[in-house]
């Protein structure tokens, strides 16, 4: 065994110098570069984005209840070494000075905030700085819009309850403030202790208790689990999944994203080393009779070849794993303004993955070369055409897709979009030998019209069609999943655009009164505040299904739904509110008052088993209101705008009480109108949420930028699939010149017929790869990334010009080392 | 002893089968030269093939030291010839990368066996080599390369010695030299040499000569 592997070595070392085994090699080191940096880059930013979203929400998990849990839930949390913290949280009436005003308060003990941190100022006028400690006992923070509605300063005594306490800080800022947003009352802050003291926590009291849970990503997962089936009605839990949902959906698609990439320069990669694996195959067929010959047996060729194959996957591997880190750090290094504080450093999975792609890859594309060449008999020594394949290509190809496909799935965890790729790869591959035959049957009947070289050139296709179609496949191939990964990175990056536009409205303005809407309209004109309609909201609980109590009228899964856990606010419009969609039934055009109509969220809808003409039934105040499904609507709920479940037409709930609602945008230079909007309607409630929305935008920076970092592996993995289905056909165009140029033609002459014939392969391989693109993108945009797909015109355009202008460029490289070789060595060579 | 009985070959073409060898009988008793003779396409390479267990023939069989190759499989084949038989090609069939010692030393590495480098250096010597040890076939003339090829047939001391056309790729004075140097080793190891070749003046240092023609046996 020592003796073979010395052998291997020795014939490895050998191969190398000769450049048999370079472009197996340099595919593999890129595949496990790009796959180890995109793992490991993916990895960090997940890690940071993860660590951003925790902050966001002051945990890793946040339990709600309206009743304390049981103990059994905090001794388990105990147990298992998992952080378990409550919060109480209740709207109480607080009083400065004899000046009362609602406020949402939240009480914390010593160690909240368990993720992230508070910022605390002393002044309205200056940021403050973070505090990862809540307020002391005996006194409390406040939001400036609570300081200025009570004419509060830092010092002022504040009154909950019973208790009087002293106020110590403006609070600017707070983790968990995503769960929030709209919580109508300003936030105040204070110590847990001092509950006790304002004897508002009864029996009957309203309390949302929130009990705060951090641990290590297996522990929250677990608990998570365990507690699932325990939680009752009104109970709920909010993870970084469910909190914030347009961040999140931006950041699900993200990792969509991140895992196409990592998948892409598999596949091109792994294209790259199946054609230079066929190719190593066939420059080792000579040998491997020889070998036969001189007395090796099947298994001796098998154990001599598997042995030079483990040498590159450990030497290329381990390249590709140390160029794949450095890559890494060097675009941490890039994006270090955009990532918060210290990253974890990414850790060996990574490497672990990057090893495991070589060994695959190599495993499924190039051991079938090697069991073929065990086949290879020994007598070809003497007859050069004595050849047997034990497997034919369609097995081969069978195998290696199956091996790509396998790779792709177990690096990406997304079989679905694995099958969409792989179902466009075999749709390229079919396509390739029917479009080059098209293709050069077309041509042939042209070819009278053409200069000579021009006309060989066309001829050696018709001849090579075999070979063609393979280079056509993988330069078509690489081409269509580059124009893909740029069609989706391009359209993903608008979208998240799209997600935060630069003026998305980053103020809301609630409990306005009918009176204050008409003035409040022209305050937004008179000083040109971008705002949103003013919209009515009324709040109403969803009680009845077609005359049946809703809890009875819906599934099991429907009664869980938080929808029937509250009060839903209920809005009318004339017209189909701005981002609404409407999925099924009609808008109302001139509803009559004999029928209360009603459109309803989409999502919702289909959760709770809804349909067109059901009736449902609301509880608003004491009163009841029956109304007829009319439509369903799809709500943008990312845009940062008044949004609701339930719309009815106009007047229809003129008889209830309403408050009104709107959104606003300010920028940081006009953040004074906010002083004089409080002035002119001081019982308006303002919500500052462009504090939140520039945590969202950076997030979304950093991947906006990790995306496009990663569209540059794709590109390195595209040159490598180039390079070797170049390399795959030198030998062949190397003795075709050798012998035009023996009989009398000179190198232009030789150089214009590789590059036609190169042009013309660019250009099939092109528009190849348009039809693949377009195929590809679709499927994405339907099944992954759930967006309206639509033609790209370009990529007809640009596929076959770019197709061409690559592989003519790679061509000339190509024809001038052709030709450098005098044909006499090469003809030698050959015999 | 090579004996062949009844050693027939078809193959498939295009245009029907062709019948390469029919019916041959031959017996080479150990320690024998032998040489076969023949114009092209006389099927002269191809019993060469069958003898040396490189291919099996369509009917008939091979026996080696009374071993019938042809029942047996590849895997034993290749061993028999890793230890019995040697050859010597006419376009040398020299691995391009490896140097002169591990083009020599190649049958052993492919058998695992040890190889003791001054015995393979010695025979490299023996074929006038010393002085090209660190030198690729690239680096060689044809008739160095050819004596590479003779140094790597002998490494393994074979019982048996195939040599196809040995000097159809050389001039007539280099292939003179090259022919003395295998008669001289083949002597020295008391191998058993089967020679294929359509030169009779080569023939004739042989002490037996074959005559084929279109796959028979005919009278030189």
């Amino acid at each position: 065994m020592i003796n073979r592997f010395r052998f291997a070595w020795q014939f490895f070392r050998r191969d190398w110098q000769s450049g048999e085994v370079k472009v197996i090699f340099l595919a593999v080191a890129i595949a496990v570069a790009s796959v180890t940096s995109i793992g490991a880059l993916n990895q960090q930013v997940q890690s940071s984005m993860g660590q951003q979203q925790k902050r966001f929400l002051g945990a890793d998990l946040i339990l709600k209840s309206p009743h304390e849990v049981p103990t059994l839930w905090a001794d388990y949390a105990q147990k298992h070494n998992i952080t378990f913290d409550k919060t109480l949280d209740f709207a109480s009436v607080v009083v400065v000075d004899g000046r009362f005003k609602l406020a949402n308060v939240k009480a914390v003990n010593d160690i909240y905030p368990l993720l992230g941190k508070i910022r605390v100022s002393q002044s309205l006028k200056k940021f403050g700085e973070w505090d990862n400690k809540g307020p002391k006992p005996g006194t409390v923070w406040m939001e400036p819009r609570l300081l200025n509605a009570l004419s509060a300063t830092i010092g002022s005594k504040v009154t909950i309850g019973k208790a009087t306490l002293t106020v110590a800080g403006i609070l600017q800022e707070e983790p968990s403030r995503a769960t929030y947003l709209f919580a109508i009352a300003p936030r105040l802050i204070m110590h847990r202790t001092d509950i006790p003291k304002t004897h508002i926590v009864q029996p009957s009291s309203r309390i949302q208790y929130h009990y705060l849970v951090t641990a290590s990503a297996t522990k929250i997962s677990d608990f998570a689990a365990w507690l699932k089936p325990k939680i009752s009605t009104g109970q709920s839990i909010v993870s970084k999944a469910t909190a914030a949902p347009g961040l999140r959906m931006a950041l699900d698609k993200a990792d969509q994203y991140l895992a196409l990439s990592s998948m892409i320069s598999v596949l091109l990669d792994g294209i790259a080393v199946s054609v230079a694996a066929k190719r190593y195959g066939e420059r080792h067929i000579d040998h491997t009779a020889l070998f036969s010959c001189l007395g090796a047996s099947p298994r001796t060729i098998v154990h001599i070849y598997s042995l030079q194959i483990l040498m590159i996957a450990l030497l290329a591997g381990g390249l590709g794993i140390l160029l794949g880190y450095g890559l890494e750090l060097g675009v941490i290094a890039l994006l270090k303004d955009f990532l918060p504080g210290q990253l974890p450093p990414p850790g060996f999975k990574p490497a672990f993955i990057g090893l495991l792609t070589a060994l695959f890859c190599l495993a499924g594309f190039a051991l079938s070369t090697v069991f073929k060449l065990r086949n290879i008999p020994p007598v070809r020594v003497l007859r050069r055409n004595e050849q047997q394949d034990s497997m034919s290509n369609i097995q081969v190809n069978i195998l290696t897709m199956i091996s790509l496909g396998g790779l792709m799935w177990w690096i990406s965890g997304n079989g679905k979009m694995t099958l969409i790729l792989m179902l466009s790869a075999l749709v390229v591959i079919l396509f390739a030998r029917v479009l080059v035959f098209t293709a050069v049957s077309l041509l042939s009947k042209l070819s009278s019209r053409l200069s000579a070289p021009a006309k060989l050139a066309i001829r050696q296709l018709v001849r090579h069609q075999r070979i063609s179609a393979m280079q056509v496949f993988a330069i078509g191939l690489a081409l269509m999943i580059m124009m893909t990964v740029a069609l989706v990175r391009s359209d993903l990056i608008v979208e998240w655009q799209n997600t935060i536009p630069e003026n998305a409205h980053n103020h809301f303005a609630v409990n306005i009164q009918p009176y204050e809407v008409e003035r409040l309209n022209t305050f937004f004109n008179q000083n040109n505040i971008t705002h949103s309609d003013v919209m009515p909201m009324v709040r109403g609980r969803l009680i009845e299904r077609n005359g049946l109590p809703i809890m009875e009228n819906v599934s099991e899964k429907g009664r869980k739904h938080n929808a029937l856990q509250r009060a839903l606010n209920l809005t009318w419009s004339n017209t189909l509110p701005a981002g609404n969609k409407i999925v099924a039934g009609t808008w109302w055009n001139e509803p009559t008052l004999n029928t209360v109509l009603l459109s309803i969220e989409a999502t919702m809808a289909t959760e709770l088993g809804f349909k067109l003409g059901d009736e449902l039934t609301y509880l608003i105040g004491e009163q009841r209101v029956t109304g007829v499904i009319q439509n369903f609507r799809t709500v943008k709920w990312d845009s940062f705008q008044p949004n609701f479940y339930v719309v009815l037409p106009p007047k229809t709930l003129d008889n209830f009480p309403v408050a009104y609602l709107a959104s606003f945008y300010l920028t940081k230079d006009n953040k004074n109108q906010l002083n004089a909007l409080i002035q002119h309607f001081p019982t308006v409630t303002v919500i500052e949420i462009d504090e939140i929305m520039a945590q969202v935008k950076s997030i979304l920076g950093q991947v906006t930028l990790a995306v496009e970092y990663l569209a540059l592996f794709v590109l390195a993995a595209g040159f490598s699939v180039l390079l070797a289905a170049m390399q795959a056909t030198l030998d062949e165009r190397q003795y075709t010149s050798a012998v035009i140029r023996a009989i009398g033609a000179d190198s232009r002459f030789v150089q214009a017929l590789i590059r036609n014939e190169l042009l013309l392969l660019g250009v099939i391989a092109g528009f190849l790869a348009a039809i693949g693109t377009e195929l590809a993108a679709w499927s994405l945009y339907w099944r992954v990334f759930h967006a309206p797909m639509q033609w790209h015109l370009w990529v007809w355009v640009i596929g076959p010009i770019v197709g061409a202008t690559v592989v003519w460029l790679s061509g000339h490289r190509l024809s001038r080392k052709i030709v450098s070789q005098s044909p006499l060595t090469i003809l030698k060579r050959s015999l | 002893m090579i004996e062949a009985k009844g050693l027939s070959k078809t193959v498939e073409t295009a245009s029907g089968q062709i019948e390469i060898l029919q019916a041959i009988d031959l017996k080479i008793n150990a320690g024998e030269t032998i040489a076969i003779l023949g114009a092209s396409g006389s099927g002269k390479t191809t019993l060469l093939g069958l003898l040396a267990g490189l291919d099996t023939p369509t009917q008939g069989s091979v026996h080696i030291n009374d071993k019938n190759i042809t029942d047996m499989n590849e895997e034993q084949r290749a061993q028999l010839r890793a230890e019995k038989i040697g050859f010597v090609f006419q376009s040398f069939q020299l691995i391009p990368a490896f140097n002169a010692i591990e083009n020599t030393s190649l049958p052993l590495d492919l058998a695992g066996k040890k190889i003791d480098e001054e015995h393979v250096i010695s025979l490299l010597k023996q074929v006038d080599l010393g002085h090209r040890l660190d030198h690729t076939p690239r680096q060689l003339s044809g008739g160095e390369q050819q004596r590479v090829a003779i140094a790597r047939a002998f490494v393994t001391q074979p019982e048996y010695l195939f040599a196809d056309e040995p000097t159809g790729n050389l001039d007539k004075k280099t292939g003179q030299k090259v022919m003395d140097l295998l008669f001289e080793l083949n002597e020295q190891q008391q191998s058993t040499l089967i020679l294929v070749t359509h030169d009779e003046h080569l023939a004739n240092r042989c002490q037996r000569q074959l005559v084929l023609d279109e796959g028979r046996w005919v009278q030189p």
